[in-house]
């Protein structure tokens, strides 16, 4: 019985957890141990991904347009946006947030993927010059990107 | 004689206490028409004709009062992300000496750069065309009430100077002193002016140009909060210290 509770909780965590894949990043590594993507540079632009509820329901277009809307009233600066299709046809956007950070300019990256009941994060951040550097192997990179149903 | 000269001296010195009085001080003055907000909250209406549209700046020439050329001092602020600034730099001060400008602060982050006014639009062009243009405006400042005054003042005192002079062929030695006193006052007076009016002759054929490769507006990171809780999740501290 106890074994059976173990599993049916287990089941329904891998549920809430969905798998994503993407290739790394020219010049990035990855966190083999970590949940999720983790990927990073040697000068340290980040890249991860993340599962939140797509609450309430809506299309990737909603909340790719909540979201601008969203960091551009925090005083965020957008400064380009973008939206593709994955070489396995999911539909996927792109928003790029310029922003003070300790000192320096960031960049803070999001795209979106909606898959049923939730949305696939993946978020890249780093110092503006160095996250220029990186930006085109992470769009490339997102191209590969996947949901493991 | 000596009365007469003194006569007229007393007629004199007044008229040279009006030309040099502040034009504030004479009655009120009209509200300014520029440079009444700061610069970040100012419409900027004017920049397409910073970029250069030739409509725009018609439209602009065709409401300004025919006969009456404007004097105006323009500003452009520029905040420019690049990833080599030192590049960016180094080319836009060669660029705007060799259309007859200079660099008036040079550090890592910023740039001031002195144009001529006709080379504005192409230096904030070329500026922008480095990289990814986060905040651009543009202030225009009307001088030509200001210079119309300074030019009033500097020729009525002038006026006033060669009057003095002709009253030096028959006025004894106590007159002489007070002619000349008055004269030395008169010229200092003069040459004040004439070092204002040059100043401001100079902003209106020059433009400044602002460019900061640095977004500093730390202040402009405020917290919302959005109905949608998972935006509210979205935040670069958070993204660093969790990751």
């Amino acid at each position: 019985m106890k074994t059976l509770a173990a599993l049916a909780l287990l089941a329904t965590l891998s549920a809430c957890a969905p798998t994503y894949t993407m290739t790394a990043p020219d010049g990035f590594v990855r966190y083999e141990k970590r949940k999720g993507l983790a990927f990073i540079t040697a000068d340290g632009v980040q890249v991860r991904s993340r599962t939140v509820k797509n609450y309430p329901k809506a299309d990737l277009a909603f909340w790719a347009d909540a979201m601008e809307r969203h960091l551009v009233a925090r005083g965020y600066l957008l400064h380009g946006k973008g939206c593709f299709k994955t070489a396995n046809g999911r539909d996927g956007c792109t928003a790029e947030f310029v922003l003070p950070h300790g000192g320096e300019d960031w960049v803070l990256a999001e795209t979106l993927f909606v898959h049923g009941e939730q949305i696939a994060l993946v978020e890249a951040t780093g110092p503006f010059d160095r996250y220029k550097k990186a930006a085109p192997s992470i769009a490339k990179a997102l191209m590969s990107f996947e949901v493991a149903d | 004689m000596k009365t007469r000269l003194l006569m007229t001296l007393a007629l004199l010195l007044p008229a040279m206490a009006l030309a040099q009085e502040p034009a504030e001080a004479r009655g009120p003055a009209p509200a300014p028409k520029a440079a009444s907000k700061p610069a970040a909250e100012r419409p900027t209406g004017d920049q397409e004709a910073v970029d250069g549209n030739p409509a725009v700046r018609k439209a602009a020439e065709k409401d300004a009062k025919p006969g009456v050329p404007r004097s105006t001092n323009l500003t452009a602020t520029l905040v420019v992300k690049v990833v080599h600034p030192e590049d960016v730099r180094k080319g836009a001060i060669e660029r705007a000496r060799k259309v007859g400008g200079w660099p008036v602060l040079v550090t890592d982050t910023e740039l001031h750069l002195e144009v001529p006014q006709d080379a504005l639009a192409a230096t904030v062009d070329e500026l922008a065309a480095a990289g990814i243009v986060l905040q651009k405006s543009l202030q225009r400042v009307d001088l030509t009430e200001q210079i119309a005054q300074l030019q009033a003042r500097l020729k009525s005192k002038r006026e006033i100077l060669e009057r003095l002079r002709t009253f030096f062929a028959d006025s004894d030695t106590h007159s002489t002193l007070r002619i000349e006193q008055s004269m030395t006052q008169l010229v200092v007076e003069i040459e004040h002016l004439q070092g204002e009016l040059n100043v401001a002759e100079s902003s209106a054929r020059m433009a400044h140009v602002q460019v900061s490769f640095q977004y500093h507006q730390k202040q402009r990171i405020t917290y919302v909060r959005s109905p949608f809780e998972w935006l509210n999740t979205l935040d670069i501290d958070r993204f660093v210290a969790e990751y």
